[in-house]
């Protein structure tokens, strides 16, 4: 395994060490396919963004400057990516939670019910923003590059979903035994 | 979003999230020892994100797609440099990457999943949650991509060679401005990130080969987390390339990254520092005949001593640096002045090399009548030495992982690289504190109210 930091193996992968990028893609396959596979109802079309998304950064590394965290760098493709698509399902602001099995099945399915419904219920923009920090773990830097969106608006929206968010966790009692 | 509390409700939250520097985090801290309401808040913005924690997601597929292997793989056209993939491998011009984006777009294309097209069509299942589209578009103008084009149909006219993926990149991501020794230059990892992680995953497909013998882990030439940030500016450009683009010409051709690392050489280089200086501090009033000059002679001083003259208008972490510092940018419109925004500004903060400070307060008073003098040193020696045990636990936790990798399952594996990135993110944040604090016994701080 190579150690070097995302952003050398992006700059080697540049200059042709074709394993830099399979060492990034064996990094963010995980991290990715969650990404999508949170915010789209079909595994496969979910597996299909997330492949759309190495491809556009295998063909953008000619291009690619090591400005900021490759993190950022990545999820911001695959952000650009699922907002083709979604424009492309043309889907307006509607929601479909009611038919759909939790993706992990050793969880209490529940809890991920409320967490989805919860979710389901926030802006579109302050979802995606606390998506991106609660799941991908992303710095509020790194939300603010991703999305293109000032680093004040990245608190501004965080803090709005959480506090809405904190309102349906006093509505809804945790499950006796989860701690919170 | 302010309270009559002497922290703002998100400066909380920022806390709890490990996104403010060292010393607002030590504000922040202090407050809330003291403030009921804000620890409630804070317990409950933690409870808020073990919730969502519920909601784990599998593990997706383990190979590499076969497009992306092919794509990877794709014969170049005409000559050029070599693989450092094995001897005698492919030549792979730079720009053979166009011409394999093409024929990876088609490969994509042309391999067909059993049950349907890869390409979803409007009836297709949707999103899980709304578009954002909508809400995108609504908020303060913003460039539309061009859409995500299927193999079949006619590329964009300006660039008929290249693939619509390659107008997927994104603009480039925020320039991540270091400001070493700045109020919010530095950041920290906080409790939110070690809050319990994803669930095990199921046993993982074939495992990967197995991993080369531990190495003493060289340290990183440059932090996976960059401390400081530049906030997006908003482009008027029509597509999201042209951005990204326009915005690699705005900044010319020093990169982010290799700015970080120069500040970042900088300022955790070895300096004679005596780790039990204090930090010293002075107040005055400066009352001037015309504060507008009296403000632009104080960043030429600034200049002349090597100093930094910043806006103290601070309302927490998200104030943008305003810093004006030996010919460097601030952050805000990139410009290298001050920004008032068309309010003036009440009180400045200068910082000089300590052996700078006499003269510093020789010129202040050409500038004007010098009032309310007042100085004292801060002792600063504990936190720098609580900043240095933490960054020694956390290389031998560095070193830990990567030991512990090296034996791992290939189930662990994933978990492992995650907690080595974490890690080195902690790292770079200790190792930023630690530059601040040595710069706060580098530099005078004279907070200058003008009047």
């Amino acid at each position: 395994m190579r150690t070097d930091t995302d952003e050398a193996l992006m700059l080697a992968f540049r200059s042709g060490e074709r394993d830099a990028f399979a060492e990034l893609f064996g990094r963010y396959r995980d991290p990715i396919w969650r990404f999508f596979r949170r915010r789209v109802l079909d595994e496969t079309c979910a597996e299909e963004l997330a492949q759309e998304t190495f491809l556009a950064v295998l063909q953008a590394a000619r291009r690619y400057q090591p400005s900021a965290a490759f993190r950022s760098y990545l999820f911001g493709i695959a952000f650009n990516v699922l907002m083709a698509w979604r424009r492309k399902t043309r889907r307006l602001g509607e929601q479909e939670m009611a038919d759909l099995d939790p993706p992990d099945r050793t969880a209490d399915p529940d809890q991920v019910l409320w967490v989805r419904d919860a979710l389901a219920g926030l802006d579109a923009m302050d979802r995606e923003v606390l998506m991106l920090r609660e799941y991908e773990q992303l710095s509020y830097d790194e939300i603010a590059g991703a999305i293109g969106v000032p680093i004040g608006t990245v608190r501004s929206r965080l803090f709005r979903a959480r506090m809405a968010l904190r309102e349906k966790l006093v509505a809804v009692p945790q499950p006796l035994g989860v701690e919170p | 979003m302010t309270t009559s509390h002497a922290v703002s409700r998100d400066d909380v939250m920022a806390y709890v999230d490990g996104e403010l520097s060292a010393d607002h985090r030590a504000r922040v801290q202090s407050h809330l020892i003291g403030c009921d309401a804000c620890r409630a808040l804070a317990e409950e913005l933690r409870a808020v994100s073990a919730r969502l924690q519920a909601w784990q997601v599998d593990r997706g597929p383990a190979a590499m797609p076969r497009a992306l292997q092919d794509a990877l793989a794709a014969p170049p056209r005409g000559s050029g440099s070599r693989w450092a993939f094995g001897a005698g491998a492919m030549t792979w011009p730079r720009w053979g990457f166009a011409a394999a984006s093409l024929a990876a777009v088609v490969l994509v294309g042309v391999i067909a999943r059993p049950g349907g097209p890869i390409w979803r069509s409007a009836s297709a299942p949707e999103s899980q949650f709304g578009t954002m589209a909508d809400a995108r578009s609504a908020q303060a103008p913003a460039p539309t991509p061009p859409p995500a084009a299927e193999p079949s149909s006619t590329p964009p006219p300006a660039a008929p060679a290249r693939s619509s993926v390659e107008n997927l990149t994104p603009v480039e991501p925020a320039r991540q401005t270091p400001v070493a020794g700045g109020v919010d230059g530095a950041k920290t990892t906080g409790s939110l990130q070690s809050l319990t992680p994803p669930p095990p995953s199921p046993p993982a497909p074939p495992p990967p080969p197995p991993a080369a013998p531990a190495e003493p882990l060289p340290k990183p030439s440059a932090p996976v987390v960059v401390a400081g940030a530049s906030p997006i500016v908003g482009s008027a450009a029509a597509s999201v390339e042209q951005r990204f683009l326009a915005r690699a010409g705005e900044r010319g051709a020093a990169s982010g990254l290799a700015d970080t690392t120069l500040t970042l050489a900088e300022s955790t280089a070895p300096r004679r520092v005596d780790d039990r200086a204090p930090a010293s501090e002075v107040r005055l009033t400066l009352v001037a005949g015309d504060p507008l000059v009296a403000r632009a002679s104080l960043e030429a001083l600034a200049r002349d001593l090597d100093g930094r003259l910043e806006s103290a208008a601070a309302s927490g972490g998200d104030v943008a640096d305003r810093s004006t510092r030996g010919g460097s940018a601030g952050r805000a419109g990139g410009g290298g002045g001050l920004s008032f925004g068309g309010r003036v500004p009440e009180v400045l903060t200068l910082r000089v090399p300590v052996e700078q400070v006499e003269t510093a307060m020789v010129r202040l008073r050409t500038l004007g009548e010098v009032r309310d003098e007042s100085r004292q040193d801060v002792a600063v020696q504990a936190e720098l030495a609580e900043a240095t045990r933490q960054i020694a636990d956390v290389e031998r936790t560095e070193q830990d992982l990567a030991s512990r990798r090296a034996t791992a399952d290939p189930s662990d594996v994933a978990g492992l690289d995650r907690a080595i990135r974490l890690t080195r993110d902690r790292l770079a944040t200790l190792r930023a504190d630690q530059a601040t604090l040595h710069e706060r016994q580098r530099f005078v701080t004279i907070t200058i109210t003008v009047r």
